[in-house]
């Protein structure tokens, strides 16, 4: 009896599942269907030409319907005896080649007649014989023609031909190449990269005469169609690098990207007040990445491109390191660490000792600061916390106030703040030397987005000395320590050059903290597994030695 | 949990190194100066051999089981009740490694730089910290000994080679003048600062990359930290001289308190060792909490160490406030010692021998 009671009761489970299954479908398709529904002005129209110019057009009317920007023109093709008509954008499109190139030859009859178009057919006689423009491709699908026209070439419908021809007449006002502001060298070339993709690309291809220097382009953005371009070495990058950073540019599902964050779409560990993706604007440092077997990716609307992996330590790299000698150069990388500990503890470190470990200092100078100190009103911890706190409003003052009136920054925050808060007794003079050197440290850091998290993490650590002393101060260095650890990007720990995998990657320590000769670098950074390991070949080093 | 991440050999060398040096920096030479004296560097030095001899011997022994821990081959070896029980003492014994690490670093913090907090919070902050790191598994609590290796271990060095300017060289001799054996004997008390390699290849072993330069690399490390021990126990001796330095609590720091180079920072020393020192401390921690939570899941059977290592934080803090006053913990740490030494030299060679017959039958 338990038997057929068994078997009744998988029957109707299967019946069961069955029915969850068909559910799932449903709610599934109703999914497809409200998308659909809801991105009716995002993908609408994904449809097949027709073979009626009057159709065609009225579609296209009716997609950008409300725009006066789009321009129609409909003309007599007299060389094919047909009626035809250009679309495209105005003020994006080169006008002189779309006269010259494309409605001048179209109108014109032609003495050959229709011989050609028996030949080759309609569509393949405008392509090669009529149209003089450098590139016409055809496109059967409207998307594909709307986009294009959104990007600035022309799209050339003709009667009785299903598909439409898209002619690049792209011309856009870009900004000039101007030596980047933000990232000051020098001895660095003096061109940085601009708002216009392929500007930025052409800088990277006159940079790099090889055809294995692959840029693959997409799209990013459901509604914006951003275009990206992600560049890299053939023969060096590692593939499975290039398959994560294409993996995740396709995971994007944003519909509108600011092109400037859009590394925030696609980096590690988005809570992290580290930056894990480094934003560059600078063509030589961009190719030197690529060198090393890392991937960049350039943003249409941006002249701040990604490089993939970063790490740490490239943080406090410059181009001007290895423009220099090695030695002077390897000092100066050492010094920016020393300057980050700096802009990071300086408060804090001051905060611990005046308040906890006055004996940490020698005598004399216990003595000045202690001295110093007195009439002031507040404990020091609070000192140093409004110190830090009009440090930071200055700062952000000194970026958002027009150029014209900033020196007005400068003089009330130098004479004012500085000099009168001293002598109304209000902060002491030695804080004032601790919270501007913090500010220069900061200042001197040769990225900006490093910068950020060492200013914020100021605070907090500025708190644990406050409470715990120097054991505060340790403590939280060992946290923001562990934090590092933890983090990754693309893969690669955040601080792989600093903590060698194995054995083999200890030479990716010469040009980290420190630098080595360019002759003594010859190997690319090994926890990046390039597949061309040697950046400088055996036989060309020993012909130098031999020099 | 299984570690996702290959450790290769220097990475380690490196846990090998933080795992060694820990709170032994501070009182390694008091507890060898009172057998000891003046050939206490003697000891320390040979020290470093006993622990090279039972490294070999537990590198061995986890050779003849490449895909197990020591916490299966005990069971293979022993049958599943000896086996687990060999493998809960060692367990206690790690435990025990740790918070003695923590009760001397909070007698150490309290003393030199923080007298009037409540010596739980310094504990409570150890173990926060050593928690945090060990949660996110294998791959970062290496990188992080590593980054601290190359930042804090390096400036630790820096401060303790500054103790070379103050010694007095008649605080060695005269050389070997009671002869060998209280050499031998201070040697076999500095066991406990040497331990950990040998505890820890165990665990390791299944996860480890060329597996035929291990050996080499534990060497490499063990000799790295017997230049450092020996280095500090020679230097304190030379400041302090021999009787000083087996009476004092914490002899390493008040021997660095002496140094001086007026109208430099360098009058101060001691508080900038011991702030450094807060971080070498921290990388031995991370390592026993780590590995001690590793044991702990294996020795259970469970997949995730995770919750283990969190449950390993209230026991540590009662672990570290057991021994009532500084003279247990004294004890403590001698018992430890002596249960180390066992381990080291008695029980590892018995279960290689086992092992052995076992292959051979």
């Amino acid at each position: 009896m338990g038997y057929f009671d068994a078997n009744d009761i998988r029957a109707r489970l299967q019946g069961l599942k069955k029915l969850l299954a068909g559910a799932d479908d449903v709610s599934q398709d109703m999914a497809a269907l409200a998308r659909s529904l809801r991105e009716r002005y995002v993908e609408s129209e994904d449809y097949p030409l027709s073979a009626a110019l009057a159709e065609n057009l009225a579609s296209l009317r009716e997609i950008f319907s409300g725009s006066d920007d789009i321009r129609f023109r409909e003309f007599w093709a007299a060389s094919l005896q047909l009626k035809a008509a250009v679309v495209f954008l105005d003020g994006m499109t080169d006008e002189k080649t779309l006269n010259e190139h494309i409605i001048a030859k179209l109108t014109r009859p032609r003495s050959a007649g229709p011989a050609d178009s028996q030949r080759f057919g309609l569509a393949e006689t405008v392509r090669c014989t009529i149209v003089t423009a450098a590139s016409v491709q055809t496109a059967d699908r409207m998307e594909a023609v709307v986009h294009r026209i959104l990007a600035g070439d022309t799209g050339l419908f003709v009667d009785t031909l299903e598909a439409a021809f898209v002619v690049a007449t792209r011309k856009v006002e870009a900004r000039a190449v101007e030596e980047p502001e933000t990232e000051a060298e020098i001895r660095g070339p003096r061109d940085g990269f601009t708002e216009e993709l392929g500007v930025n690309i052409t800088l990277i291809r006159r940079r790099v005469k090889n055809p294995n220097l692959v840029v693959s382009k997409r799209t990013a953005g459901v509604r914006s169609q951003t275009d990206i371009a992600v560049v890299y070495f053939r023969g060096i990058a590692d593939f499975k690098l290039v398959g994560e950073v294409e993996k995740r540019l396709r995971k994007i599902t944003i519909d509108i990207p600011a092109p400037s964050g859009i590394h925030g779409l696609f980096e590690d560990s988005p809570f992290s007040i580290f930056p894990t993706v480094l934003n560059t604007e600078r063509p030589d440092r961009f190719v030197a990445a690529l060198a090393e077997g890392k991937v960049g990716i350039l943003i249409d609307g941006t002249p701040f491109c990604c490089i993939a992996p970063t790490t740490f330590a490239d943080f406090f790299k410059s181009g001007d390191d290895y423009y220099e000698k090695w030695l002077p150069a390897a000092l100066i990388r050492f010094t920016r660490y020393i300057t980050a500990f700096f802009a990071l503890t300086m408060p804090a470190l001051y905060v611990a000792i005046t308040s906890f470990h006055p004996g940490l200092l020698p005598m004399p100078l216990t003595l000045t600061v202690g001295t110093s100190r007195e009439g002031v009103p507040f404990p020091t911890f609070i000192e140093a916390f409004i110190m830090e706190g009009l440090l930071e409003i200055m700062q952000e003052a000194g970026i958002r106030l027009p150029k014209l009136i900033g020196p007005a920054v400068s003089i009330v925050g130098g004479l004012v703040i500085g000099e009168a808060a001293v002598r109304a007794g209000l902060v002491s003079p030695p804080l004032v030397i601790v919270t501007s050197f913090t500010a220069i440290a900061t200042f001197s850091l040769s990225s900006y987005r490093m910068g950020l998290p060492l200013r914020l993490l100021r605070v907090p650590l500025m708190v644990l000395a406050a409470g715990l002393g120097m054991f505060g101060v340790m403590w939280g260095l060992i946290a923001i320590a562990i934090h590092l650890s933890i983090l990754e990007s693309f893969g690669e720990p955040y601080l792989a050059p600093l903590t060698p995998r194995s054995s083999a990657n200890l030479s990716d320590l010469k040009d980290t903290v420190g630098l080595l000769p360019a002759t003594r670098m010859s190997e690319r950074p090994a926890y990046l597994e390039p597949q061309d390991a040697v950046r400088l070949k055996e036989e060309e080093n020993t012909h130098d030695d031999a020099d | 949990m299984m570690p996702t991440r290959w450790v290769s050999p220097l990475q380690f060398m490196v846990i090998t190194v933080n795992a060694m040096v820990g709170t032994s920096l501070l009182v390694l030479p008091r507890s060898v100066a009172e057998t000891a004296k003046q050939d206490l560097w003697l000891a320390v030095l040979l020290a470093s051999v006993l622990i090279a001899v039972s490294f070999r011997i537990a590198a061995a022994l986890a050779a003849r089981f490449p895909g197990q821990t020591a916490i299966e081959y005990h069971r293979i070896l022993l049958g599943n009740f000896l086996g687990n029980l060999l493998s809960i003492a060692m367990l206690a014994l790690m435990l025990a490694v740790a918070a003695q690490l923590i009760r001397i670093s909070r007698i150490a913090v309290k003393i030199f730089l923080l007298d009037q907090t409540p010596s739980q919070v310094i504990v409570l902050a150890f173990l926060l910290l050593a928690v945090y790191a060990a949660q996110s598994g294998l791959g970062p609590v290496i990188r992080v000994q590593q980054f601290l290796l190359l930042f804090a271990h390096s400036a630790f060095v820096f401060l303790v080679l500054l103790g070379l300017l103050e010694i007095e060289t008649e605080h060695y001799t005269p050389l070997l003048a009671e002869g060998v054996m209280p050499v031998l004997a201070g040697s076999l008390e500095c066991w406990s600062a040497y331990s950990g390699p040998e505890l820890l290849i165990g665990l390791l072993y299944p996860f480890l990359l060329r597996r035929g330069s291990v050996v080499r690399f534990g060497l490499a490390g063990i000799g790295a930290v017997t230049v450092l021990f020996v280095l500090i126990a020679g230097i304190t001796l030379g400041i302090l001289g021999p009787e000083e330095t087996a009476h004092l609590l914490i002899p390493t720091i008040m021997a660095y308190r002496a140094i001086e180079i007026p109208d430099t920072f360098i009058e101060r020393i001691d508080g900038y060792l011991i702030i450094v020192w807060i971080a070498v401390c921290f990388t031995s921690l991370v390592n026993w909490l780590y590995f001690g939570g590793f044991a702990a899941a294996r020795l259970l059977r469970l997949e995730n160490a995770r919750p283990v290592m969190v449950l390993l934080v209230p026991v540590l803090a009662y672990l570290v406030t057991a021994p009532p006053d500084f003279y247990s913990v004294v004890i403590v740490g001698k018992w430890i010692n002596y249960a180390g030494l066992t381990w080291g030299l008695g029980v590892l060679p018995l279960l290689l021998a086992l092992a052995w017959r076992r292959k051979a039958g």
